[in-house]
């Protein structure tokens, strides 16, 4: 598997939608490849960076206005 | 069963079509709402995608059963928001996917970029690197922005961000696979002290 292959590929092996031999492959060319190596780190890093970020909250008016209409059962605008 | 906008109505647990609604704000209200953010960059516009959703359920959900999870029909019903007050308000058309079906020669460029050279955590965790993230995200389509949200945040199925977004599975994966190498290299000058 030549590192473009592996490229095209990293994302399905990540959803586990490429067939063994293929993730053969590309875990063999992984442990010989390190320009790819650090793309995968790099790629985890990424998903780490993302989790770790403090997500936005509802805000707190809106919250209370939309339990009050969802009580109410009455969809309206503001 | 009936449709919204096309989309088969779920199933309400237990009955109560208002408890089940109810439930979700509490359990799905800040996802929903950071669903909205990730693809409006906008917090009025997120605000207003998410009241219109929880009014757009409350005219569809009495009295009618579908296939889709509770949650997963408001987060498709959120984004389709969020991509409608987009489109209307002017603000940032969806860019056109040229290719959702195959990745192109770009992709590969972008995947062949610079490393990260493995930033140490508190550089990773710091408050630039999340200010370049939020930068960079902005140079994201919208959808690519959701599919990066939905996946790579929240971590869904992929099956699940396709039934949000509409699409096939293979669709969301290029989306997916587009978004973080775009990211990658928007964040390379960051991790080596230089400009975003």
């Amino acid at each position: 598997m030549t590192c473009d292959e592996l490229l095209l590929r990293l994302t399905d092996f990540g959803d586990g939608v490429l067939s063994e031999d293929l993730c053969e492959e590309l875990r063999r060319h992984l442990a010989e490849c390190h320009s790819c190596t650090d793309l995968q780190a790099d790629l985890a890093a990424l998903a780490r960076l993302c989790r770790e970020c403090p997500p936005p909250r509802l805000p707190a008016d809106l919250r209370l206005r939309l339990a009050e209409r969802i009580g109410k059962g009455r969809p309206g605008g503001r | 069963m009936a449709e919204v906008r096309g989309e088969a109505v779920p199933d309400v647990p237990n009955g109560d079509p208002r408890a089940a609604l109810s439930r979700a704000l509490v359990e799905e209200g800040d996802r929903l709402y950071g669903l909205a953010f990730r693809v409006t960059r906008d917090p009025d516009l997120a605000a207003d995608a998410v009241q219109d959703a929880f009014a757009s359920a409350l005219d569809h959900i009495d009295g009618f059963r579908g296939e889709a999870r509770l949650s997963t029909w408001l987060h498709r019903i959120v984004f389709t928001k969020s991509i409608d007050l987009l489109r209307r308000r002017r603000r940032e058309e969806p860019l056109p996917e040229q290719d959702v079906e195959n990745l192109t020669a770009e992709d590969l460029r972008l995947g062949h970029g610079p490393s990260w050279a493995r930033p140490p955590d508190e550089v990773l965790r710091g408050k630039e690197t999340r200010a370049a993230l939020e930068q960079a995200l902005g140079r994201l389509t919208p959808v690519q922005r959701a599919v990066f949200e939905l996946k790579e945040t929240e971590g869904r199925p992929t099956a699940e961000v396709a039934e949000i977004l509409g699409t096939a599975e293979p669709t969301v994966r290029v989306h997916l696979h587009r978004a973080r190498l775009k990211l990658r290299d928007l964040l390379a000058d960051h991790f080596r002290g230089g400009r975003t």
